[in-house]
């Protein structure tokens, strides 16, 4: 079998692997175990190539210069070094870049091939737990959720749609990673702040592939649960893709906060539905 | 307080040197003269200038700086997540909220 053969989304935040031991231990553990649990998922799918969702942090654009979606057309990436993160080259996949880009236009996704992207935690925090070898080809894709105006939702469920038709085209056999949110602020003076009422109204809307609700989600609505909260873009473009692709969503994680880290750690796997 | 717009993105671009391009060795050897020597490369001048000198990462979000790159330069300067917060202005539940997870792992803040 091929095209999108599975799906994972996870919060990306950077103290999970930078500063581990600020959260206590009992919620490290299942965070960890939550990992394991996606990555034992991955394996079982046999990718031939991974296609990561994620913000990125100023690692790669400035506000000058910001595409609403970018992706690589590079053979590797290299990884920011970052909050724990080893420098290293991730492979990619510039033949299904290049399709994912070609259908992600074609229905109206401004979305751009850079020849070559930076892979911070954004990317790469979800990328060291999941694939630590590295040793499948990832194609990263890049959205914008940090520099005015960001790109509408419809433009992510948009994103999602291309790449069920691109992972379907393709002849591989294709797993999404979304990474990002869900409720958080960043580097203003709310940092470390949630919003749990958000981030249990969204992880139902994930967990029930209630993509009418997803669609529906406002800047206005999502804003109140943090400028960082504006990633879950990934997710919505990955639950669409997984709908599509007749995958259902299955919670892996759910602690709804980390003291230490003070983030909500979200995990969840979109499932074969006859598994 | 407030920058212009050009200034503003000269000050992140600046920050993205120091974060991303390895500029942050060369800056924290001697931040005066690496300011010396970059501040008209990177067009900074004045308050834009002023404010990076100074450290004054509230005052960079203020004038428009996006408060990430705020953030990042205070890790170029190797500040801890709570005295930057409460550099700029967080609640001060929240920073001893974070002083006291630091204080756990590192023995201070």
């Amino acid at each position: 079998m091929t095209g999108l053969v599975g799906a994972a989304a996870t919060v990306h935040a950077p103290l999970i692997l930078g500063m581990p031991k600020l959260a206590p231990e009992a919620k490290r553990v299942a965070v960890d175990a939550g990992f394991a649990r996606l990555r034992s998922y991955v394996e079982q799918c046999r990718p031939d190539v991974i296609v990561t969702i994620s913000s990125e942090h100023i690692t790669n654009f400035l506000a000058d210069d910001c595409p609403a979606f970018a992706t690589s057309s590079a053979t590797t990436n290299p990884v920011q070094p970052e909050f724990g993160l080893a420098e290293a080259e991730v492979p990619s996949h510039p033949a299904f870049s290049s399709a994912l880009v070609s259908a992600a236009q074609a229905r109206g996704v401004p979305i751009e091939a850079r020849d070559g992207l930076r892979l911070d935690h954004g990317t790469n925090l979800p990328l060291s737990y999941l694939t630590p070898d590295y040793a499948i080809p990832v194609v990263p894709v890049i959205v914008n959720t940090v520099w005015q105006p960001l790109p509408p939702m419809a433009q992510a469920i948009e994103l999602g749609f291309a790449l069920h038709e691109a992972a379907e085209r393709s002849g591989l056999r294709i797993f999404a990673i979304a990474a990002g949110g869900i409720s958080h602020w960043v580097g203003n003076a709310r940092h470390g702040d949630m919003n749990e009422e958000f981030d249990v109204r969204f992880l139902d809307m994930i967990r029930h592939a209630d993509l009418a609700a997803l669609s529906a989600l406002t800047d206005a609505e999502i804003d109140v649960a943090g400028d960082g909260a504006h990633e879950v873009r990934s997710w919505v473009s990955v639950a669409h893709a997984a709908a599509r692709a007749g995958l259902v969503p299955e919670v892996v994680l759910e602690e709804t906060f980390v003291p230490g880290w003070n983030v909500s750690v979200y995990q969840v796997r979109w499932i074969r539905a006859e598994r | 307080m407030g920058l212009s717009e050009l200034d503003v993105r000269a000050v992140e671009r600046l920050i993205w040197f120091l974060h991303r391009d390895g500029g942050g060795v060369e800056y924290r050897a001697d931040p005066a003269e690496f300011l010396e020597q970059r501040c008209q490369e990177f067009g900074l001048e004045g308050t834009a200038r002023r404010l990076i000198a100074d450290c004054d990462y509230g005052g960079l979000i203020e004038a428009g700086v996006h408060p990430m790159a705020a953030l990042f330069f205070s890790q170029v300067n190797g500040l801890p997540m709570p005295l930057y917060l409460e550099r700029i202005g967080a609640s001060p539940e929240r920073v001893n909220e974070f002083k006291a997870a630091f204080q756990r792992i590192h023995g201070g803040a």
